[in-house]
C-alpha cells in the first residue's frame, strides 16, 4: 500500500514535470516586466524588526504605480533599494563586515545630501558568506524584488561570480569593493563594475619594488590558497620572474591556519631576502612574528598585499611588524573625506575601521557612485513617482568619471574597472603604516 | 543501542573472494610506502637539507603534535565512555582559549604580567586554569543540554547535535565577542627562546609539549588507578551493567566531560600564547586533526591518541619537505597516511580490536 | 514527595537557567534588535523558558505551587538579569567602553532593556527606578509564562475527546491551505510582510511541500491515499511556475540536496556505511561536468585538447550527452574510495571518508593546472533542451525535481531488492550477514557506486546551475550537511530525505530575515530538532517501528524531563 503511494508519487511527478518542463518553453525572467511594489517601509532604514516579531502589517495603502518595463517606479514615500551582498559570515566575516558598515554610512550620506529628489536611499543588505553558492542565492533574491535598482558588492570574487551572470540577465548592475579576481569584469558583461583594483596590478608593482627599489633578488612566496591570495602571489611570482629574480618557493597555508612555523621552516632552508605573502591580515600577523622564531628567516623581510593592510594586522604581529612592507590600492585618497568618514564610522560603531579591514574606503565609494549613477538617470514623472531606467542606469554607472571618492578619482573603464589610482608600498615604522613607494610619492 | 553489548564471535572469513581483496589492498598499500619512501630519500638527497633542518621540522612537529594530542585525548575519553564523536570539541577548546583571553587581560590590568618571574608564572597559571574552567563550562553544558536527552537515541542523532551545537558556539563568539580576532600578548618571560645548536625551541613550544606529555600521564593515572577512573571503565564496558553494580553513570559522563574539557581549554590557551591568536573558528580546523590523530592512534585508547596525534604532527611538518612538495599538500599527506594507517591497522594504531565489537 | 526546599531549588534552577539565556541573548546583542519593544519581548522569553520549565511539574502539582514556582524563578531571573543590565549600564555611563571585548555592549542594547533612549545611558542619565525596569519585566514574564502552562494543562485536560479523523483531515488539507496562500501572497497587491514578502512566501511553499509529506501519511491507503498524491503532486508541479526566481533559486538547491541526499541514504541509510566524505562524489560529478562542458577553463585541459585537434573554446557535450559519462565516473570514484575502507566500520569508516573528500577538494584547489585552483572553472554551459536555456532558476527547480523522482524511484525499487534487503542485513549485523553468505565486498561496493552515481548526477546539475565554480563549493560542509539532512529527516526515509533537505538547506534561507543571527539561530534549532525527535522529522516505518518501544519506554520515564531551553526568542 505505502508502495504503491510511493511508485505513483514517482511517476506521476515525473510524468507531470515533464509534461509542464516541455509545454511551455523557458524563457529567461524577463527582468523588470513585473510592476514595482512601493515598498512602505518603515520610517527607520537601519533597524528592521528581526524575524520573531509579527511583522507589522502596513497600513499605508500606497497607489500602485504604473508598471514600465525595464524600469523602477517608486511611488512618493518609498524608497530607493540598494542590495548589498557581503561576507558576513564564513571564512572572512571582519572585512565582511567592515565593508557593510561602509557601505550603510555612504547611504546615511547620501540620505543626509537629500536623496533623489526627495526620494531616500535604502541598502538591503545580504550575506553572500564568501561563498558561490550563497551568492548565487542572494542575486537571485536581488533578482527577484523588482525594487532592487542597484547591488554593492560581493565581497569576495567567488561571491561576486554566484552574482555576476544572475545580475547580468536581471539587468541589475553592481560595483564590487573588494572582489580582486581580473576575471569578474569582462567584456561581454556591462553590469559588472568594481572599485577594488585587480590583482594584475598590485603584483607587478610589487614585483617591481622588491626587485628595483629594494634591490632583492631572492624572495620566497606565500599564499592562503584563496582566491584572491593565489591570484595575487602568482601574479607576484611571475613579474619577479620576469625580471630576473629567483623565487625559492610557493607555498600556500589556509586561510584559518595559526601555525606556520613548519612552511616558513622548509622557506628559511632557502634563506631569502624577502617573503611575499598574499593574503588576509591574521595570517600576514602569525607569520611575520613566527618568521622571527624560524632559522634562516632572522633577516628576512616581510611584504603582503592589501588584505593586509589593516590595524589588525599591526596589533597582532605587535613588535614583529616594524619594518614589514605592505602594499595597498589607492588613488590620491582624500585625506579630509577619509577622516569625516571615519569619525562618522567610529560614533556609530564604536570601532575604527581599519581594525575590521582594509575595503570600507573603496565599499563607501561603491555605494556613491551608485548614488551618483542613479541621481543622474532618476526622473520624476507626472503623477510624483520616481522612474529609473534599468538600462540607462548601466550606462550612467559604466560612463561614470571623475568621481571624487575617499579613494581617490574614480573613472570607470569600458570593462568597467572603475578603481581609483594605483599602488602604493607602505612600511611599519614605529606601529604604523608609512608610505615610501607608488603612487602619490614625488 | 543501550543494550547489553554482545561480545560478538570472530567468524572464520566465509567471503571467498575478501581474501584476495585484502591482499590487493595490502599490495597496494605497501606499494604506496615504499613509493613515498623512495620520494623522501631522493628528495632529501637533492635538496640536501643539513641535519639541523630535520631537526627544527620535528620541534615543529612536536609542538603541533602535542596541541593535537591535548584535543585528541579530549575526544578519545568521550568516544571511550560514550561511544559518541563529540564533534564540538574544537570548540571547546576555542572557547578555553577565549576564557583564557579574559583571563590574561585581567591579569594584565592588574599588572601581574610584568611581576617577578614567580608571580608571571602563578598569574600564567591562572590564565590557564580560567581557560580550563571556561571549557569545562562549555563541555558539561553542552553535555546536559544536547548530548544527554540523546543518550538512547540512534548512534548519528548525537553526531548531528554536536554538528549543530559545534557551529553554535563558533558562531555565538563570533556574535559576542565581535569579528576580530582576539590577541595574546605573549609576557617576557615565556617570549622567545632558546637554542640548541641552530635548532630555536620556542619556550611555548616546550610549554606545550611538557604539559601535553604531563596531562597525558595524569589522564592515564586517573582512568588506570583512581576510584573514578574505574567507574569510568567500568561504564566504558558495558553502562547499563555498570549502572546495576552502583555507579552513577551520569555522574561519570560529567566527569569524563570535564576531564576532557578541562585538556581542551589548556591547549586553547596555551595555543593562544604560542600563535597569538583565537578567533571564532580556531577551534575547528584542530578539532578536526585531533579527531583524526585520535581514530590513527586508535580510538578510545589514551596512550594511542597520544602517540596519533604526535605522529600526525611531525608527518604534517616533516612531510611536505621530504616529499619536495608545497606546504598546500600537508593535509593531503595527514589524510593519506591515516588511510595507509587503517589499511594496515584498522582498528588504529593502539588500538585494541575494538572494531569487533558491535556498536 | 517533592520537599518544599527541593522545590524551592528547582525554582532557583529554573532562574539561573533563565538568567543564563537572557544575557546570552543580551550579549548577541538582540534587545537593540527589537528597540523600544525590547522590555515586551525579554519579557515573553522569559515567559516561554518559565512555561518549558514548569512543564513536566504543572501535569501533576497544583496550580498554586506550580505558578509559586514560576513566580520564584522569575524573581532570581529578573533579580539577576537587572543586576547585569545595571552593570553594564553603569560602567557605560562611566565611559568605559566594553566593546573591544563584548562586541554588542553598547549604549543602545543596554537601553533598550530599559525602553530607554541611548543617550541616556551613554550619558550615565539613569534614574535608580530605571533600574527596577527589566527586574519587574522579567518578573512579569515568568509569572505569565507560570500561568499560561497552567491555564494550557486545564484547556488540554478538558478537551482529551479523540478526534483523530477530524486531525487526519487538517493534516490532508494543510498542504492546499498553504498552497493557496503562496498563490495569495504571490499577487503584487498583496503587501504583506513588506520587504520580508518573498521569504514569508519561500517559508510558505516549503512549508506546503513538508505538509505534503505528511498529508500522504495521514491519508488512508487505498483510494483516499491515490487521490491525495495526485492532488500533491498536481501541486508540486505547479509550484515552480507559482514561485519567483529567489523562491524557486532556494527550492532548487534544495532539491539539488535531495538528490545528493537519495543516494547518501542508500550508504548510510540503507548500507549503514557512516560516509563523511560524500561532498568528493559531488565534486567529481560538477568538475567532470565542468570540464566537459568548459575545457577552456581548464588550462592543461585545454591544452590537450588542441594538441590532438579537439575544439577547446567549446562545450564537448551538451549537458544531458554528460550525464553517463558523470556518472560512470562517479561510480568509479566511489569504487575507488570504497575498496581501501571495506574493513574498516563505523567511525573508523567516517573519518577516512572524511580524509578522502578533503583530499579530493585540497586536490581541486592545488593542481591549479587542471582545475584552475582556487579560481575556479568559469562559464559552464547551462542545460538546453530543444534550444531552450534552462539555466534560469525555474528551469533549474524543475530539473531537479524531475532528477530528484528518478532517483527516489530508483532508490525506492532499490530498497525492496535483494541487494537492498543485503544492505539492511549488513547494516544490522555485518558477521551475521557474512555468515548468511551475504558478499560484504560487493554489497558494500554496490552502496558506494550507486550512492556516488547519485551525487555525482547532483554535482552535475549543481555545476550547471552555478555556472562557476570553485573547490570551496566542496568543502567538508557539503557532507556534512547531506548527513544531517538523513538524519534531521529520518534515517532510511525517502520523504524524511525531502523534509530534510528543507530543514537543512531551506531554513537558513528562510532565516535571512534575521541577518547576522541567522547560523546560530540554525544551530539552535539543528540541536532542538535532534533533541525533540531523535528518530527524524519523518521517520521509515521501518525505523519507527524498531524504536517505538524504545520511545514508549522513553515517555514513560519522562517524569522529570529536561528543560529544554529556548535559546531563540
Amino acid at each position: 500500500m505505502k508502495t504503491r503511494s510511493i511508485l505513483l508519487f514517482a511517476t506521476g511527478l515525473t510524468v507531470i514535470s515533464l509534461l509542464a518542463a516541455c509545454a511551455v518553453p523557458a524563457q529567461p525572467v524577463a527582468p523588470t516586466a513585473a510592476p514595482a511594489e512601493p515598498t512602505a517601509a518603515p520610517a527607520e532604514p537601519t533597524a528592521a524588526p528581526a524575524e520573531p516579531t509579527p511583522a507589522p502589517a502596513e497600513p499605508t495603502p500606497t497607489p500602485e504605480p504604473a508598471a514600465e518595463a525595464g524600469k523602477v517606479v517608486i511611488a512618493p514615500g518609498g524608497k530607493i533599494r540598494i542590495g548589498g551582498s557581503f561576507a558576513l559570515t564564513g571564512p572572512i566575516p571582519d572585512p565582511g563586515k567592515d565593508i557593510r558598515q561602509a557601505a550603510e554610512i555612504a547611504i546615511e550620506d547620501a540620505n543626509a545630501a537629500g536623496g533623489v529628489n526627495g526620494f531616500l536611499f535604502e541598502l538591503v543588505a545580504e550575506d553572500g558568506a564568501c561563498s558561490g553558492d550563497q551568492g548565487t542565492v542572494v542575486g537571485n533574491k536581488f533578482a527577484a524584488d523588482p525594487t532592487i535598482v542597484a547591488v554593492t558588492g560581493g565581497t569576495c570574487s567567488g561571491e561576486t561570480f554566484g552574482l555576476r551572470p544572475i545580475l547580468q540577465k536581471a539587468r541589475i548592475p553592481f560595483v564590487s569593493p573588494s572582489a580582486t579576481n581580473p576575471a569578474i569584469t569582462s567584456e561581454d558583461c556591462d553590469v559588472c563594475n568594481r572599485v577594488a583594483l585587480s590583482d594584475a596590478l598590485q603584483g607587478e608593482v610589487d614585483a617591481e619594488f622588491v626587485f628595483k627599489e629594494l634591490g632583492f633578488k631572492k624572495v620566497a612566496v606565500m599564499h592562503d590558497s584563496s582566491d584572491y591570495g593565489k591570484g595575487v602571489a602568482e601574479i607576484f611570482q611571475n613579474a619577479f620572474k620576469k625580471l630576473g629574480g629567483e623565487v625559492i618557493a610557493f607555498e600556500g597555508v589556509k586561510v584559518g591556519d595559526t601555525d606556520f612555523r613548519a612552511p616558513l621552516t622548509k622557506i628559511g632552508a632557502g634563506q631569502p631576502e624577502l617573503i611575499f605573502f598574499g593574503g588576509y591580515a591574521t595570517e600576514a600577523a602569525l607569520i611575520t612574528q613566527q618568521m622571527k622564531e624560524v632559522a634562516g628567516l632572522e633577516n628576512t623581510k616581510f611584504m603582503s598585499v592589501d588584505g593586509a593592510y589593516t590595524q589588525q594586522y599591526l596589533d597582532t604581529a605587535g613588535a614583529a611588524a616594524e619594518g614589514a612592507y605592505m602594499s595597498f590600492v589607492a588613488g590620491d585618497t582624500q585625506k579630509d573625506k577619509l577622516e569625516e568618514f571615519t569619525k562618522k564610522y567610529v560614533a556609530k560603531f564604536g570601532i575604527e575601521p581599519l581594525k575590521l579591514g582594509p575595503f570600507h574606503g573603496q565599499s563607501y565609494d561603491s555605494v556613491m557612485l551608485i548614488v551618483e549613477a542613479i541621481k543622474k538617470v532618476a526622473q520624476t514623472d507626472a503623477a510624483g513617482n520616481l522612474v529609473i531606467d534599468r538600462e540607462a542606469l548601466i550606462r550612467a554607472v559604466r560612463e561614470t568619471s571623475g568621481l571624487k571618492g575617499i579613494t581617490g578619482t574614480l573613472t570607470c573603464s569600458p570593462i568597467g574597472e572603475c578603481g581609483a589610482g594605483g599602488v602604493q608600498v607602505f612600511i611599519v615604522e614605529n606601529g604604523a603604516f608609512k608610505q615610501i613607494y607608488g603612487f602619490g610619492i614625488q | 543501542m543501550g543494550n547489553i553489548v554482545s561480545q560478538s564471535i570472530v567468524l572464520p572469513d566465509t567471503g571467498r573472494r575478501a581474501r584476495p581483496m585484502r591482499w590487493i589492498t595490502r599490495g597496494i598499500g605497501i606499494l604506496i610506502v615504499a613509493i613515498v619512501l623512495a620520494r623522501a630519500i631522493t628528495v632529501s638527497i637533492a635538496e640536501g637539507y643539513p641535519l639541523t633542518f630535520w631537526a627544527s621540522q620535528l620541534v615543529n612537529g612536536l609542538v603541533l603534535g602535542g596541541v593535537y594530542a591535548l584535543v585528541a585525548l579530549g575526544y578519545t575519553l568521550v568516544y571511550g565512555i560514550l561511544l559518541m564523536i563529540n564533534f564540538a570539541h574544537g570548540e571547546v577548546m576555542m572557547i578555553g582559549g577565549v576564557a583564557g583571553f579574559f583571563g590574561l587581560q585581567l591579569a594584565q590590568a592588574l599588572g601581574w604580567m610584568s611581576g617577578s618571574v614567580a608571580q608571571v608564572a602563578i598569574a600564567l597559571l591562572a590564565v590557564m586554569g580560567i581557560g580550563m574552567i571556561g571549557a569545562m563550562l562549555t563541555g558539561v553544558t553542552l553535555e546536559r543540554i544536547a548530548y544527554r536527552p540523546l543518550r538512547n537515541a540512534p548512534r548519528l542523532v548525537p553526531l548531528i547535535s554536536a554538528i549543530g551545537a559545534s557551529l553554535f558556539l563558533q558562531y555565538s563568539v563570533l556574535l559576542v565577542f565581535g569579528v576580530s580576532p582576539l590577541v595574546y600578548q605573549r609576557p617576557a618571560l615565556i617570549s622567545g627562546g632558546f637554542r640548541v645548536g641552530p635548532v630555536f625551541i620556542p619556550y611555548t613550544g616546550l610549554i606545550i609539549f611538557l604539559t601535553s606529555l604531563a596531562l597525558m600521564a595524569a589522564l592515564f593515572i586517573i582512568v588506570q588507578r583512581t576510584r573514578l577512573g574505574r567507574a569510568m571503565r567500568a561504564v566504558a564496558a558495558d553502562r547499563d551493567t555498570a549502572a546495576l553494580m552502583g555507579v552513577d553513570v551520569n555522574q561519570v559522563i560529567t566527569f569524563t566531560f570535564l576531564l576532557g574539557s578541562a585538556l581542551a581549554g589548556a591547549a586553547g590557551v596555551m595555543l593562544g600564547f604560542h600563535n597569538s591568536v583565537i578567533k571564532f573558528n580556531s577551534g575547528f580546523i584542530p578539532g578536526l586533526k585531533a579527531f583524526t590523530a585520535a581514530v590513527m592512534g586508535g580510538i578510545g585508547n589514551i596512550p594511542g591518541a597520544m602517540v596519533g596525534a604526535l605522529v600526525l604532527g611531525i608527518v604534517e611538518s616533516i612531510g611536505p619537505s621530504a616529499l619536495g612538495i608545497p606546504a598546500e599538500y600537508k593535509d593531503i599527506i595527514a589524510f593519506a597516511l591515516l588511510v595507509l594507517v587503517l589499511i594496515f591497522r584498522p582498528q588504529g594504531l593502539l588500538g585494541e580490536a575494538l572494531a569487533e565489537k558491535k556498536v | 514527595m517533592t520537599t518544599t526546599t527541593q522545590r524551592h531549588s528547582h525554582s532557583i534552577r529554573d532562574g539561573l537557567i533563565g538568567f543564563g539565556i537572557l544575557t546570552y541573548l543580551t550579549l548577541i546583542g538582540l534587545p537593540a534588535r527589537f528597540g523600544e519593544a525590547a522590555p515586551l519581548v525579554m519579557a515573553v522569553v522569559t515567559a516561554a523558558i518559565i512555561a518549558l520549565a514548569v512543564r513536566a511539574e504543572s501535569r501533576h502539582r497544583p496550580p498554586a505551587a506550580v505558578v509559586q514556582r514560576a513566580l520564584i524563578a522569575g524573581a532570581i531571573c529578573g533579580a539577576l538579569i537587572a543586576a547585569l543590565t545595571g552593570i553594564f549600564a553603569v560602567l557605560l555611563g562611566n565611559g568605559v567602553r566594553i566593546q573591544p571585548f563584548l562586541d554588542k555592549i553598547t549604549p543602545p542594547n543596554v537601553a533598550a532593556w530599559y525602553g530607554l533612549l541611548p543617550t541616556a545611558v551613554a550619558q550615565g542619565q539613569l534614574a535608580a527606578l530605571d533600574f527596577l525596569r527589566p527586574f519587574l519585566a522579567v518578573l512579569l514574564g515568568g509569572l505569565i509564562g507560570g500561568a499560561t502552562m497552567v491555564g494550557l494543562r486545564r484547556i488540554a485536560a478538558r478537551n482529551t475527546t479523540n478526534e483523530a479523523s477530524a486531525w487526519r483531515w487538517i493534516a490532508i488539507g494543510l498542504p492546499f491551505i498553504l498552497l493557496i496562500a503562496v498563490i495569495i501572497l504571490g499577487q503584487p497587491t498583496v503587501t504583506i510582510g513588506g520587504g520580508n514578502k518573498g521569504t514569508i512566501r519561500l517559508l510558505l511553499a516549503m512549508l506546503a511541500v513538508s505538509a505534503g509529506l505528511f498529508a500522504m501519511r495521514a491519508a488512508r491507503p487505498g483510494r483516499e491515499q491515490v487521490v491525495v498524491s495526485l492532488a500533491l503532486l498536481a501541486g508540486l508541479a505547479a509550484l515552480p511556475f507559482l514561485l519567483d526566481q529567489f523562491q524557486n533559486s532556494v527550492m532548487g538547491i534544495v532539491f539539488i540536496f535531495v538528490m545528493m541526499g537519495l543516494g547518501l541514504n542508500i550508504v548510510v541509510g540503507y548500507a549503514g556505511l557512516l560516509d563523511l566524505g560524500y561532498v568528493a562524489f559531488f565534486a567529481i560529478g560538477a568538475y567532470t561536468y565542468a570540464f566537459l562542458s568548459a575545457p577552456f577553463s581548464s588550462p592543461w585541459f585545454s591544452q590537450q585538447l588542441a594538441a590532438i585537434g579537439l575544439p577547446n573554446d567549446q562545450p564537448l557535450l551538451s549537458f544531458w550527452q554528460a550525464i553517463p559519462i558523470v556518472m560512470i565516473l562517479a561510480a568509479i570514484g566511489g569504487i575507488l574510495l570504497g575498496t581501501p575502507v571495506l574493513r574498516l566500520r563505523g567511525d573508523y569508516l567516517a573519518i577516512v571518508t572524511l580524509g578522502f573528500g578533503e583530499i579530493i577538494r585540497l586536490f581541486m584547489l592545488n593542481l591549479a593546472d587542471l582545475t584552475n585552483g582556487p579560481r575556479g572553472l568559469l562559464n559552464l554551459a547551462p542545460p538546453t533542451l530543444f534550444g531552450y536555456n534552462l539555466g534560469n532558476p525555474r528551469d533549474v527547480f524543475i530539473l531537479a525535481l524531475l532528477g530528484s523522482a528518478v532517483i527516489a524511484f530508483v532508490a525506492f525499487r532499490l530498497e525492496r531488492s535483494r541487494i537492498g534487503r543485503a544492505w539492511v542485513a549488513i547494516r544490522e549485523d555485518e558477521d551475521a550477514a557474512q555468515a548468511m553468505g551475504i558478499d560484504l565486498a560487493r554489497t558494500k561496493l554496490m552502496a558506494f557506486a550507486i550512492g556516488a552515481t547519485f551525487a555525482g548526477v547532483a554535482g552535475q546539475l549543481y555545476a550547471a546551475r552555478q555556472v562557476n565554480i570553485f573547490p570551496d563549493n566542496f568543502s567538508l560542509f557539503v557532507s556534512i550537511d547531506a548527513l544531517a539532512l538523513i538524519i534531521v529527516g529520518g534515517m532510511g526515509s525517502i520523504p524524511g530525505v525531502v523534509l530534510g533537505a528543507i530543514a537543512l538547506k531551506g531554513l537558513p534561507e528562510v532565516l535571512r530575515g534575521v541577518d547576522e543571527y541567522r547560523i546560530v539561530l540554525f544551530a539552535a534549532l539543528l540541536v532542538v530538532m535532534m533533541i525533540a525527535r531523535p528518530e527524524g522529522l519523518l521517520p521509515s516505518e521501518r525505523r519507527r517501528m524498531e524504536l517505538h518501544g524504545e520511545s514508549e519506554a522513553e515517555a514513560e520515564a519522562e517524569t522529570e524531563p529536561a528543560p529544554v531551553p529556548a535559546r531563540s526568542s
